[in-house]
């Protein structure tokens, strides 16, 4: 696993479900771009040797505002409604990798670089994810908890997220 | 729907959500599970750091339960 590169493969990705294609389209898309900007970073699985991408993680950073619900805050002594956090944006394994840990692994390596990379530099509390409806029991198995269904993009998905002050 | 969130916006929580929300962050526990996690993760991340890319071999693929 490595950072995405300019000369990364980003067209082969199989996901078998078509509910997923989004995924494809963003690899292929503007997963290098944003990158680049760094208006949010992509991670890669590549095989040693090669350069065609099998499974990628992206991350950037966001906040859970609360709102509406002004008689208590979310963290004691802190009275603001919006708390900074790290999003899991997209996450994505080839058929070929799945059901081998590779999943498991990114997110790992996502609450790793928060815990060991940005909590000690920067304000940043929770790790959040929109979890698509196949992809729920799979962030459950990982410890994020469910804040409730959002309509993400257009698409439904679950707002989940992990408390990083509780690692 | 108490809940808003985009690809590279915030997370919006209102209504009843932000109460579950609230009464979670008031009753939160240090999960076994995340900790693992955040462990081998921070082994993830120092190999990273120190060489620009983490290696591992893959498990055997897990079986499919009904």
């Amino acid at each position: 696993m490595r950072e995405l590169q300019q000369g990364d493969g980003c067209s082969a990705l199989r996901l078998l479900d078509p509910a997923l294609t989004p995924l494809k389209t963003f690899l292929r898309k503007e997963s290098k771009h944003l990158h680049q900007s760094h208006l949010a970073r992509t991670f890669v699985i590549v095989k040693t040797g090669q350069t065609r991408v099998m499974a990628y993680v992206t991350t950037l950073c966001t906040q859970i505002s609360v709102e509406q619900f002004r008689d208590q805050v979310p963290i004691e002594s802190f009275k603001y409604k919006d708390c900074p956090a790290i999003k899991l944006a997209r996450l994505a394994i080839d058929a070929e990798l799945q059901r081998k840990g590779v999943g498991s692994r990114l997110v790992d390596f996502v609450i790793g670089l928060a815990v060991e990379r940005i909590m000690p530099h920067t304000g940043c509390r929770f790790l959040v994810v929109d979890a698509k409806p196949q992809s729920v029991s799979f962030y459950e198995h990982k410890g994020f908890k469910k804040i409730g269904e959002a309509g993400a993009d257009g698409l439904s998905s679950t707002s989940m997220f992990i408390d990083l002050h509780r690692t | 729907m108490a809940i808003d969130s985009s690809f590279l916006g915030a997370t919006t929580v209102s209504g009843d959500e932000a109460k579950a929300f609230t009464r979670m962050m008031a009753r939160g526990r240090t999960s076994g599970v995340v900790s693992q996690a955040a462990k081998n993760g921070r082994q993830m991340v120092a190999e990273f750091a120190k060489t620009g890319v983490v290696t591992f071999n893959l498990k055997a693929p897990a079986k499919r339960v009904a």
